[in-house]
């Protein structure tokens, strides 16, 4: 062979050389993670809040204002099929409290319906009508409503107690991740205004 | 040397040798004259051998390879890079705006391709904790900037966080280090135990001590997290967070407004030891609730655990093992009368001879051994000696079994003779029963008669209408129900239980049945609240008192149990609907959440006719009112 097809080829045998150590070479092994998680994960993603900006219902002058609050709920994954709200409020405040389904579940069913004025508890469970999927996404559960007594400025609340339930399709447990509940100044009432004239002596 | 030209000449050497011969009209240079590639050939061949030719196809070959060993390795690490990093966490920040907030941490990630459906989940922790299970939030799966918060966490710290694919646990992010901020200027929660009382504060040891906790949330703002409240029997000083060695823990709050109080009670069980003891209490025991004052979270309270004015019982029997089991088996297995037992431990040995076949040994909380002499002619089936700690493990039961006389006894001599085979005196089939042997009642002792009404089966109606039965089932499937029955004594701490089975009488449309006892128990005969469960039903209060007599059968009022409790809490709620709707002809997950236990299609056929249907449907919702069971 002349000499320039011995270079060539001593050139060649070094590509293919290069190529091999390239790939027969081990990879860096990637940075290993010390801690795995547990896979005990939380399936609970569920969130209630009532709101804490009552609206006002009617604001007629001669009757004390009715005003409502809205349960909603954010569901995360979950696929809920029902709700049981278990509530608690300040009779000192509120009276004449009541609650109705929401805009959450279509064809809703009411479960159970305890609203005890002098206790101060609701006891309301909701559901979606027989054969209808779990929802998803965000929603209102339930609204409240309520006639507010006291003086202006003062602090009512309601609250979740620890019974309140969500569940789920796919789950017996309860997916209730977190419930906030409410807390808003008493509104000054029209019926304890002095808008009417004075009456003649 | 060689040169160029004489390898061009051999090349051509070659080839006419190698070639056949063709026509001289078409030669081939000529007829491809206008292409340039045959040329190029022409020309690359006539500088090299075939041996250079072959060696150069050689080496290609083998870069060849090479190239494709490298594209496969890349194109396979592409692809995992694909799937297993698919997130970039940007960093964090605290965020204290908001009532209803605690510390939240706000995540940016990008995702630069979807995750195809993965579970990904958020983790965080400590940077100092070992495990990344303190917080989890499931990622939603968004493609483009989003964002992620988690709530919880001390202020002022530093956390690590990452995103997980939640089913292998494999890493899909960088990890970032995030600090969160200082202690919101609006006010924290500050929970604190405002009173802590014992239902006694001079047990005896074992007894049941209920412990009466009132925590308060004194802080400014409402506590919005789950947290738990711990109890430690006794320890010397104050528990440290995440002590796990506590005795009872229970009620984890979704709320507890600012100001607001909640009382727990929580039992335990006196030491068995005399003497001083403190009982410590600690509220947020995990210390997942920032609050103002992390210091004042537990309380402690002082009792004394007496001397053992009540002693306790340890029950010893023996019984005739026909089988040889070493397990009583009903009144198959006869007690056997005239053996003694002797008792030794804590200071005491106590010989007793047992007439009726057992004895009651009064001793206080302590471990003790039990030795039964084996009658003449019978052999252990249990071991014996054997020891018991009570008030734990108070019954002992000595199984013995007819031994085959005459015992073969091999003679001592040296001369090889014939094995002798035994042959028992008493054939394996026949009853050793020995000579005076009675078969108490079946279950012996204090018995429960019970009868039972099942709402919606037989002559029951429902929880508000008992006496309709119009719409109950006559003729349950399952004949058979088991029965709990739980022994209170007067200030409501359970003292007893005992369980049974209760059969339908399709005369009554009730469930009747006997209970037992035992024996032997640790309450003596008097008055008590006994309460009944079931299976499926929730537990209910007998009406009244019971004056229990102990060693006769005393019969409890009928009381209806209400249906619904699936899930066997004593609860009927949501929980017990959503097993109920899944296990019916309703189901929209396909009878997943039925499928989760093996008892939920049974339970969920209230009216127990086979079918899981709307009238098991209008039964719960009937049922529903009574949310708790007694």
């Amino acid at each position: 062979m002349s000499r320039r097809t011995i270079i060539l080829i001593i050139i060649l045998i070094g590509i293919t050389a290069i190529l091999l150590a390239i790939a027969l070479t081990p990879k860096q092994a990637p940075v290993p993670v010390k801690q795995r998680p547990t896979p005990s994960i939380s399936y609970a993603q569920t969130t209630l809040r009532i709101s804490n900006n009552p609206a006002l219902v009617n604001s007629t002058s001669s009757a004390v204002p009715l005003y409502s609050a809205d349960v909603t709920i954010i569901t995360g994954d979950n696929k809920v099929n029902a709700v049981q709200l278990e509530l608690a409020f300040d009779v000192a405040r509120l009276y004449n409290v009541d609650i109705k389904p929401g805009s959450l579940f279509q064809n809703s069913v009411e479960l159970l319906k305890k609203v005890d004025n002098q206790k101060g508890t609701i006891s309301y469970a909701l559901a979606g009508g027989l054969g209808q999927k779990g929802v998803t996404g965000g929603g209102t559960v339930a609204v409240i409503t309520f006639q507010e007594k006291g003086k202006a400025g003062e602090i009512a609340s309601i609250n979740f107690l620890p019974k309140t339930l969500v569940t789920a399709q796919g789950t017996d447990k309860s997916v209730l991740k977190t419930a906030v509940g409410a807390t808003f100044p008493i509104q000054e009432s029209p019926s304890r205004l002095n808008t009417g004239t004075p009456s003649a002596q | 040397m060689r040169t160029f030209k004489d390898i061009g000449f051999l090349m051509d050497k070659d080839t006419k040798e190698n070639s056949p011969a063709k026509p001289a009209s078409e030669p081939v240079s000529y007829a491809r004259s206008n292409n340039f590639l045959p040329k190029f050939f022409d020309k690359f061949f006539s500088f090299f051998t075939k041996k250079t030719v072959a060696g150069l196809a050689i080496l290609v070959l083998v870069i060849g390879i090479g190239a494709t060993i490298i594209a496969v390795q890349r194109s396979t690490e592409i692809r995992q890079r694909a799937a297993t990093s698919t997130y970039s966490l940007s960093g964090g920040q605290g965020d204290l705006s908001g009532n209803d907030k605690q510390h939240k941490i706000l995540y940016a990630w990008q995702p630069p391709s979807s995750p195809g459906g993965q579970y990904h989940i958020l983790l965080v922790r400590k940077n100092y904790n070992p495990e990344w299970n303190k917080f989890d939030y499931r990622v939603g799966e968004i493609g483009g900037l989003s964002f992620i918060t988690f709530t919880y966490g001390q202020p002022s710290s530093t956390y690590k966080a990452a995103i997980f694919n939640g089913l292998t646990g494999a890493i899909l992010s960088n990890v970032v280090s995030v600090t969160t901020a200082a202690t919101s200027t609006q006010g924290a929660p500050d929970l604190i135990i405002q009173s802590l009382t014992l239902s006694t504060y001079n047990p005896t040891p074992g007894q049941t001590v209920t412990t009466t906790v009132v925590i308060k949330n004194q802080g400014s703002v409402a506590v919005n997290s789950l947290f738990a409240t711990a109890l430690w029997a006794d320890r010397g000083s104050a528990p440290p967070c995440n002590d796990k060695t506590y005795n009872q823990r229970k009620s984890t709050y979704n709320s507890l407004a600012a100001g607001a109080t909640q009382t727990l009670d929580m039992p335990f069980f006196a030491p068995s030891t005399n003497g001083s003891k403190t009982a410590w209490v600690f509220v947020d025991d995990s210390c997942i609730i920032s609050e103002s004052n992390e210091g004042n979270n537990t309380a402690s309270v002082n009792y004394t655990v007496g001397a053992s004015a009540i002693n306790y019982t340890v029950s010893v029997y023996v019984f005739v093992d026909k089988d040889g089991d070493g397990i009583k088996d009903g009144s198959t297995d006869p007690y056997y009368l005239n053996a003694t037992a002797t008792l030794t431990g804590g200071g005491l040995n106590i010989t007793r001879s047992m007439p009726n076949g057992s004895y009651a040994f009064k001793v206080p909380a302590g471990t003790y051994t039990i030795t039964v002499p084996t009658p003449a002619g019978y052999r252990a089936t249990t071991p014996n000696p054997t020891s018991r700690t009570v008030p734990l493990d108070a019954y002992v039961g000595f199984g013995i079994q007819r031994a085959p006389t005459p015992t073969p006894t091999r003679a001592p001599t040296r001369t090889p003779t014939p094995t002798r085979t035994p042959t028992p005196t008493v054939p394996p089939n026949q009853t050793p029963t020995p000579t005076g042997v009675v078969t108490p009642t079946p279950g012996g002792g204090t018995q429960f008669a019970l009868s039972i009404g099942l709402d919606g089966i037989g002559s029951v109606g429902d929880n508000a209408t008992p006496n309709d039965s119009s719409g109950s089932n006559k003729n349950p499937t399952r004949t058979t129900r088991n029965a709990v029955v739980q022994i209170y004594n007067a200030t409501n701490n359970l003292v007893a239980s005992t369980s049974g089975t209760v059969a339908y009488n399709s005369t009554q449309g009730i469930f009747i049945g006997n209970v037992s006892l035992g024996t032997n128990t640790d309450i003596q005969s008097g008055s008590f609240i006994v309460k009944v469960k079931s299976d499926g039903y929730l537990r209910r209060r007998t009406p009244g008192i019971q004056n229990v007599v102990l060693g006769q059968v005393n019969t409890i009022p009928q009381i209806n149990l209400v249906t619904g409790d699936i899930n066997g809490d004593n609860a009927i709620n949501i929980l017990d609907y959503n097993i109920l709707i899944s296990c019916s002809i309703f189901s929209t997950d396909n009878h997943a959440t039925c499928n989760s236990n093996s008892q939920y299609a049974t339970l969920s056929d209230l009216d127990d006719n086979g079918a899981i249907n709307q009238f098991d449907y209008n039964l719960f919702l009937r049922e529903l009112s009574v949310q708790n069971g007694d």
